[in-house]
């Protein structure tokens, strides 16, 4: 299981990047995550919606209310220009993170 | 016999009761419920542990409260950590002590100049027009250094410190020139102290633009 100081840190870079492919609703959000990540990435459902209303103030991400196929009521919610940046600046440093990494984990093995 | 929806009301009844409002969040949330539940019983679970199971899922109410309001609230323009709402706070409070006595001591410059006064019982005629200016170009440069330090400038709490410092000496000269205490000189002398010492840790601050 994946430290939950991980799991915070990296949950708004994959809210914004699972966003980017489009709009989507909470619950799709967690089980799309959990999916991708084997079930090693759980999160406790409910914390997403704090991280999703803090993103909202701060403009990353917008919602509106709508309904699914089936006539349920969901909150969907998209990125915005400034959530799209935010995921770029996210992205570049997850990967400068990541590639330290693996260079010192193949250093290992020299 | 288990009651779904008598459940459900009951788990409602306890966010409500830790803090949680309606209909935001707490729309939400019941509506993620619902399709766990949902998903729960399509894998063969009876509504009675799919039920557990979900609202297990979402959380205790109490700690989902704690999450909302460490997400913020109306402070969360103010940015992100402690330090620095502290800090951006006072950065708008010293904005407005600044642009209060700016532009007091502005208008009656512009409209009354001989009845002039620094609003402590103090008139200016006595004390002569070059200190009005000069009390304006400080207090302008209070304002800049003010909004500078909101945006990060951090530079600029040595600038307000300053300040601090010299609202420190105008009150005790007042005091000691015209033996006259104002209750606005007494919160303006203790706004000045508490500045001072919120201003001293302005580093730990995180910087509101990246």
């Amino acid at each position: 299981m994946i430290r939950k100081e991980l799991v915070a840190a990296s949950a708004e870079p994959l809210i914004l990047s699972l966003l980017a492919k489009g709009e989507s609703y909470g619950y799709a959000i967690i089980q799309e995550v959990k999916a991708r990540s084997g079930g090693k990435l759980q999160w406790t459902d409910g914390m997403l919606y704090p991280v999703l209303h803090r993103m909202e103030r701060r403009g990353l991400v917008k919602s509106r209310w709508g309904e699914s196929e089936t006539g349920r009521k969901r909150k969907y919610y998209s990125l915005k220009k400034d959530g799209k940046a935010a995921m770029t600046r996210h992205q570049e440093q997850w990967s400068l993170v990541h590639s330290v990494l693996s260079g010192l984990q193949k250093e290992q093995y020299v | 016999m288990f009651d779904l929806e008598s459940a459900i009301a009951d788990w409602r009844r306890q966010m409500l009761a830790a803090g949680i409002t309606t209909p935001v969040p707490l729309e939400e949330l019941e509506l993620h419920l619902r399709e766990e539940i949902e998903r729960q019983i399509q894998t063969g679970a009876t509504e009675q542990n799919a039920f557990e199971m979900a609202a297990k899922q979402v959380g205790q109410p109490t700690r989902l409260k704690a999450e909302f309001r460490k997400a913020g609230g109306f402070l969360d323009w103010l940015g992100e950590d402690r330090a620095g709402r502290t800090h951006r706070a006072l950065a708008l409070l010293w904005l407005a002590y600044c642009s209060s006595i700016f532009f007091s001591l502005a208008a009656q410059l512009a409209v009354f100049p001989s009845s002039i006064s620094i609003g402590q019982g103090v008139s200016l005629v006595n004390v002569g027009l070059v200190l009005v200016w000069l009390i304006l170009v400080v207090c302008l440069r209070g304002m800049v250094a003010s909004v500078r330090f909101f945006g990060g400038n951090l530079k600029e709490a040595r600038t307000l410190r300053l300040l601090a410092i010299l609202g420190l000496i105008a009150f005790i000269a007042q005091v000691t020139a015209f033996k006259n205490v104002s209750v606005l000189a007494i919160v303006y002398t203790l706004f000045n102290l508490i500045s001072l010492w919120l201003l001293h840790s302005s580093k730990k601050a995180k910087p509101l633009f990246e």
